[in-house]
């Protein structure tokens, strides 16, 4: 390939996008991931570095980026500092995740860790508030946890170092029944037979009997069954609390670990889990049978799995970028509600405009041949193909909604009518992006084989020189993608919106549309017409421009000159 | 029976015939020393008063780590009971603690006819009565009392709620 040509044509797309827009990395790239998931192993040792703390810049032992040039992967040789960073750590790495946070509270709080694993969980893992909280009101917080007696015995311990006090010991163990210095009355340690309020067992010694730090006694066996029982019961064991009617202290995995050790086990699954599912800085990857977590410090962002599911860390969607989650997530309920058998008739088949025969689309390029009357026509706007593309000045004229209806008509149902027509042009458009999607992904699992025949074709070319055929199909489903997702940001963009954004928005709609659609027919190419510079140029342009028009509209699509 | 029977049942069962609580009787049946006929007194001085309350008890098999099954067969016109006569009562459910007994859950439902919660109402129709007209529900709290808990000592096998 020729490096010249490439920039030149670069440069000439790249008028059109935001150029001066920093590029952005991508966290969905490959190598970036791979290095995120080095930098997490190395990371695990060290008990200070947690995955919510402020900013630390992303991978300083990562190798300069330089190197994805054989892949033709865009460099990312600059990421910005204001870079999200979803990191993926396989659950067997949980373990270390989560101490890595509750080391900061326990050294912070000088509680035990018992009591940090509580108090994160009642904050949902959220540090700040957790902190905020216990410096309003100490008591009020640890009370809220049901840690109020395990902190506090901690304390009387490292106040007090008495050697005749009765003093938990520090290893789990069965312990005699405390000194009656807490607020239940206990009769005072003696010889005395004890009884055990669950099985009504009055002739205990206090060696058979257990109790958390509120001094709540119970025999071994009752505390093994009642242990026991909650973990069957299942995730929702770790809110378990003491057997006491009305004691909310909570119980721990040190109660686990000294009266039911055969469940400590499930215990700490459970206890991972909830880690997991109440943070939210943390998801787990939805793929099927995926057990890997994506762990962010911003609780924003994208990732990609190594089971090859992209997601994003906030909502588990696919990456949806440029719609916020919560658009995305209006839109999909609003899809599902409204696309109904009309709608995927509307959608997946069109009349040819020339013969009326119904089409339905199985390739991904928009530029229909009728293969009844072999008229040429857009997919996506149904006017004749000559009317498209740099010749006639027209590109892509297909992605603008205008709203022709006479609206000065304000009676309810033309409004209702208007609206409806609104959603389907937005909802037309973004079901053929996605169909186009599965279509390119389709393309993607062929994709080998085309490069194996393109390498036997000519004697000459290596297993690498045909990878650009790869790259171009992976561009292109991103394309798509991103493509499916700006229609349903821009109906949610304000229509009444005077300051021109929608239009901006739209021009760069297009241009993405004609990128993706010249790189869709070039990928498309039958191998002994393959152009490969022409592919591999346009798979560069476009995942250029992709990036910056995700760039510009992250940074709320400013004018910029 | 008695033998598989836990320790824990065979004494709380021993202690309430011993030692009942007052203005309540906990009895086993013979064929089965989970299942308990109970009878609660209505508390002096509400609209309960003079009426005795026909209930059953199941003490599941894992009780004492869930809690046991009560159920109202009087009828009674109370928010907090529903026309099943199943009892909304927080220690019957996530409040239930292994160590509580018979005992406190009998006195606990006691208490409930005492200080009826319209606001968190099993029965919505009642609650709502309850909430609005309060003198009109305490009436008709009575007249229940009187027309099903006070017959022969309350035992009116007619009125028992029946559920399939």
């Amino acid at each position: 390939m020729s490096e010249s040509d490439s920039e030149e044509i670069e440069y000439q797309y790249s008028d059109d996008s935001d150029s001066d827009a920093e590029e952005t990395a991508a966290p969905q790239e490959d190598s970036g991931d791979e290095e995120r998931k080095e930098e997490s192993k190395d990371e695990k040792p060290n008990p200070l570095k947690t995955p919510s703390g402020k900013h630390t810049n992303a991978n300083p032992n990562a190798p300069p980026t330089g190197s994805s040039r054989f892949s033709l992967s865009p460099d990312y040789s600059s990421p910005s500092s204001s870079t999200e960073d979803p990191r993926l750590v396989p659950s067997s790495s949980l373990k270390g995740e989560m101490l890595n946070v509750l080391e900061e509270i326990i050294e912070m709080l000088s509680i035990p860790e018992e009591a940090a694993g509580a108090l994160m969980r009642c904050f949902k893992w959220n540090k700040e508030k957790l902190i905020a909280s216990y410096f309003d009101d100490p008591e009020r917080c640890l009370q809220k946890a049901g840690v109020l007696k395990r902190v506090r015995m901690l304390e009387d311990r490292q106040d007090a170092s008495a050697p005749t006090k009765t003093s938990r010991p520090l290893t789990p163990s069965r312990t005699s029944p405390r000194t009656a210095t807490r607020s239940t009355p206990l009769p005072p340690s003696s010889p005395l037979p004890q009884t055990c309020l669950i099985c009504c067992d009055d002739d205990l010694t206090p060696s058979e009997m257990y109790s958390m730090p509120c001094s709540h006694s119970f025999c071994c066996d009752c505390w093994s069954g009642f242990l026991g029982n909650k973990i069957d019961e299942g995730p929702s064991c770790v809110y378990a609390k003491c057997p006491q009617a009305g004691c909310e202290e909570i119980v721990s995995g040190e109660e686990v670990k000294a009266m039911a050790p055969s469940k400590i086990s499930q215990w700490d699954k459970y206890e991972l889990r909830s880690f997991v599912d109440l943070n939210k800085n943390t998801r787990w990857c939805p793929g099927t049978d995926c057990t890997m977590v994506a762990i962010t410090k911003a609780g924003v962002g994208d990732v990609k799995c190594s089971c090859g599911t992209s997601f994003c860390v906030k909502c588990g969607e696919e990456p949806h970028t440029p719609v916020v989650c919560k658009d995305l997530s209006l839109w999909l309920e609003k899809c599902q509600n409204e696309s109904e058998t009309a709608n995927w008739i509307l959608a997946n088949t069109k009349k040819c405009p020339k013969c009326a025969t119904r089409i339905e689309k199985n390739q991904g390029c928009n530029h229909m041949v009728c293969q009844q009357c072999k008229h040429e026509f857009c997919w996506i706007c149904v006017q004749p193909w000559e009317d498209h593309g740099a010749n006639t000045g027209g590109y892509y004229k297909c992605n603008k909604f205008s709203d022709k209806s006479n609206s000065d008509d304000q009676s309810d149902a033309a409004k209702a009518q208007r609206e409806l027509d609104r959603y389907l042009h937005y909802y037309q458009r973004y079901h053929a992006h996605s169909q186009a999607q599965k279509f390119a992904k389709k393309q993607l699992q062929q994709t080998e084989q085309r490069m194996v025949q393109l390498q036997d074709g000519s004697a000459h070319t290596s297993w690498i020189d045909v990878q650009f055929l790869k790259t171009a199909t992976e561009q292109l489903v991103e394309c798509r993608r991103v493509l499916k997702y700006t229609y349903t940001f821009a109906y949610y963009l304000d229509p009444s919106d005077k300051t021109g954004k929608k239009e901006r928005f739209e021009h760069h709609q297009e241009m993405l549309e004609k990128f993706t659609e010249n790189l869709s027919e070039l990928s498309e190419q039958s191998l002994d017409k393959m152009d490969r510079t022409g592919v591999v140029n346009m798979t560069r342009v476009v995942d250029r421009f992709v990036k910056n028009l995700c760039k510009y509209v992250e940074d709320g699509m400013e004018i910029e000159d | 029976m008695a033998d598989n029977l836990p320790r824990r049942i065979v004494k709380e069962t021993q202690r309430l015939i011993a030692d009942p609580v007052p203005g309540i009787s906990a009895t086993p049946y013979t064929d089965n020393l989970r299942y308990f006929g109970v009878a609660i007194e209505g508390p002096a001085e509400t609209s309960y008063a003079n009426g005795v309350f026909q209930l059953e008890l199941f003490l599941p098999s894992e009780y004492p780590m869930s809690p046991p099954k009560v159920r109202f067969l009087t009828r009674i016109y109370h928010p907090n009971v529903d026309k099943l006569g199943r009892i909304c009562l927080d220690i019957l459910k996530d409040k239930w603690s292994p160590a509580l007994q018979i005992r406190t859950v009998l006195l606990s439902i006691q208490a409930l006819l005492s200080a009826p919660n319209p606001d968190d109402p099993l029965d919505n129709d009642v609650a709502a009565v309850w909430k609005n007209d309060e003198s009109k529900a305490l009436q008709l709290a009575k007249e229940w009392t009187r027309a099903h808990a006070i017959q022969g000592g309350g035992k009116g096998a007619d009125d028992a709620i029946v559920i399939d």
